[in-house]
């Protein structure tokens, strides 16, 4: 009898929970047809924007004044530039994102790739703020990318301990130092300009990177970071006195009371730009238009070089004498003073660098 | 046919066909499209290289030194990470299980191990690089107790690796032989203690063989997620070693040769299943020969 009891009562429970399954999957299926169509009812846009502290800026800069000035809401999409570029490539038939922010490196990838498409400059008029330098154009002189900031590395050191401040990057091999430096690995977007500067030193050639790899066989590193945020808690930490990385870091960390200098090396700069892109295939290509129109006016690339150092690509920029001491080409310099890297010939050399690097570097 | 005879027996109650392909089918939708769907389209991605016929990417793999080298580095860091873990596991799930007797302690013993599983494995490795730095936890402890007369390099090593890696991956080992442990009847151990055996010849010969079928799942489960860890491997060795995940990573990532980093992420999954069914083997061999000898 209670068998039967128990017999009756799961027989009626798997029987509900049929019944509920199906019910479930019907909603669910109402659901993603109807959520789009509701999405769709309010402008809106989504944009990759960078991780950490950058995302947090480009947030506060860029994305909510857009916002507030056009009621167009906008929705951030952060990731690392490969991730972003990675997603594009998946997406490329049906993106979900509308604007990206990438860097340098792998702009002319993505217009190689077909993941962007041309900027028509009558629908962008703010472009006429922006150096002639950071607009960039194909062959044929379509608009492919326009940049937002300009970057270099420089050397960090740590003023307490390294008293004699660093004048070349071949600093990092001085044996005082050893186990106590940070050099970029190949996940870090200046990876290879870096290489290509200290390879050209020691008289290498774009077709031949084995004085860059053998030296760096010799160097006794702490680590060779992919992410910038590992490398602050190590010099946070002290684990490292000396290396190579953005002094926007090095700015972030003396903010916070952290005791870290900059020295400019003589065997030249490595540069990159933060480059704004059009996804190719957006469905809200007019309301994209309008944010990057909007991001290239001057007040929001000037908060972006007040928050992240990013070197404003700008004819006329505005900025506090604090920001001027920070900007990559020094207190006194102009954009005109850096030395762009060709990326079409870096992005060439990538996979062969990368390989090279993995293979003779890594495990040494 | 009656309708009772296409009705599947369900712990031992009969539902209708339809009932269970409605109950069956969103868990086998679900698989289909976010495990084996993906799965294929890695497979199929592998056989279409950036250049040369549809086997290059394996042809390279299969001939070159150093992806086999990179390969067997993650299957040591696998292997290191299953043995400490299930050295360290094994000694704080017996406790709970034959020391603790208090309910209340064993809960909060419980959340403490389940705690860490909250908190990202990218925290937790931010927590190891204090611990493990120049001015960190070990290493002042190092030269106050004079065992070292300077700081030594532990962080960014394989040593580093292989503890902050044994350190998010234990709490699995212990859950799982906590629960094969708690299944061993107490009477058991009455039984071996009146028949004159010690506590040391009690846990070899009683406690030790019935909770192998934990052993087995624990390390299968560690081995597995240590061997597919991508974030602790990259943030603890600062670069200087390289395991299949980073690899992989790499070749997608930095690379953007998806190809490549398909047919490494192909060979690391046959590899690890071929070493996963050689230990099963093993043990059902070493279960199959314990079970004649009880016999005998």
């Amino acid at each position: 009898m209670e068998k039967n009891w128990k017999n009756r009562n799961t027989r009626s429970l798997f029987k509900v929970a049929a019944k509920y399954t199906g019910q479930a999957s019907a909603l669910a299926l109402l659901f993603a047809g109807i959520l789009p169509l509701t999405a769709q009812a309010k402008d809106r846009i989504t944009v990759a924007v960078y991780t950490g502290p950058w995302a947090v800026a480009q947030k506060a800069c860029v994305l909510d004044p857009f916002t507030k000035a056009t009621g167009i809401e906008t929705v951030s999409e952060p990731g690392t530039s490969p991730v972003t570029f990675t997603k594009l490539r998946q997406q490329k038939d049906n993106p979900s994102i509308d604007v990206a922010w990438m860097d340098a490196p792998f702009s002319a990838s993505a217009w190689d790739e077909g993941v962007v498409e041309a900027i028509d400059p009558k629908a962008i008029p703010n472009m006429s703020n922006l150096l002639e330098g950071a607009v960039y154009r194909t062959d044929k002189k379509e608009i492919y990318a326009v940049g937002t900031g300009y970057l270099t590395y420089a050397m960090l050191y740590n003023p307490t301990v390294v008293k004699e401040p660093p004048t070349s990057w071949f600093d990092i091999w001085k044996p005082d130092y050893a186990g106590r430096v940070f050099a970029p690995g190949p996940g870090q977007a200046l990876f290879v300009p870096f290489l290509m500067v200290l390879n050209k030193a020691l008289g290498g050639t774009n077709a031949n990177f084995e004085p860059v790899m053998k030296k760096f066989k010799e160097l006794k590193p702490s680590s060779y970071y992919d992410s910038t945020g590992v490398l602050q808690a190590s010099i946070q930490s002290g684990e490292v006195v000396m290396g190579v990385t953005y002094p926007s870091i090095a700015w972030q960390l003396a903010d916070q009371g952290v005791k870290v200098a900059i020295a400019y090396p003589k065997e030249g700069l490595p540069t990159t730009e933060i480059r704004l892109h059009l996804v190719k295939g957006t469905k809200n290509k007019a309301l994209a238009e309008k944010f990057i129109n909007f991001a290239l006016q001057p007040e929001p690339l000037d908060c972006l070089a007040e928050k992240i150092f990013t070197g404003p690509p700008l004819k006329d920029p505005k900025l506090s004498e604090e920001t001027k001491k920070r900007m990559p080409w020094g207190a006194n310099g102009t954009a005109k003073d850096l030395a762009i890297p060709d990326w079409r010939e870096i992005a060439s050399v990538r996979q062969r660098v990368t390989d090279m690097w993995n293979r003779q570097v890594v495990g040494r | 046919m009656s309708k009772q005879d296409n009705a599947a027996p369900v712990g031992g109650i009969a539902i209708s066909d339809r009932q269970s392909f409605a109950l069956l089918g969103g868990a086998v939708l679900f698989m289909l499209i976010f495990f084996i769907g993906p799965l294929l389209l890695v497979l199929w991605a592998s056989f279409n290289p950036q250049s040369g016929g549809h086997l290059a990417n394996y042809a390279a793999i299969a001939s070159d030194d150093y992806y086999w080298g990179v390969l067997l580095s993650t299957l040591k860091l696998g292997f290191w990470v299953t043995l400490l873990s299930l050295i360290l596991g094994y000694v704080i799930a017996y406790y709970m299980t034959f020391h603790v007797k208090s309910q209340f302690w064993s809960r909060i013993l419980y959340v403490v191990i389940v705690l860490p599983l909250f908190t990202s494995s990218i925290v937790r490795s931010f927590g190891w690089i204090i611990m493990l730095g120049r001015n960190g936890l070990i290493n002042e402890s190092l030269l106050f107790l004079h065992l070292a007369d300077k700081p030594q390099q532990l962080l960014y090593s394989n040593g580093g690796v292989i503890v902050s890696l044994t350190y998010v991956l234990v709490p699995f080992m212990i859950l799982t032989l906590s629960s094969a442990l708690q299944n061993i009847s107490a009477s058991l151990h009455e039984a071996a203690h009146d028949l004159g055996a010690s506590n040391l010849v009690t846990f070899f010969k009683v406690t030790l063989p019935l909770s192998v079928p934990g052993v087995i799942a624990g390390s299968l489960i560690v081995f597995t997620l240590a061997i597919s860890a991508y974030v602790t491997p990259s943030v603890m060795s600062g670069g200087r070693q390289m395991v299949m995940p980073s690899l992989i990573y790499d070749y997608y990532m930095v690379q953007f040769n998806f190809s490549m980093g398909a047919a490494l992420s192909i060979v690391l999954l046959i590899s690890t299943l071929g070493l996963i069914s050689a230990y099963m083997l093993l043990f059902r061999h070493y279960a199959a020969g314990a079970s004649q000898g009880r016999v005998t």
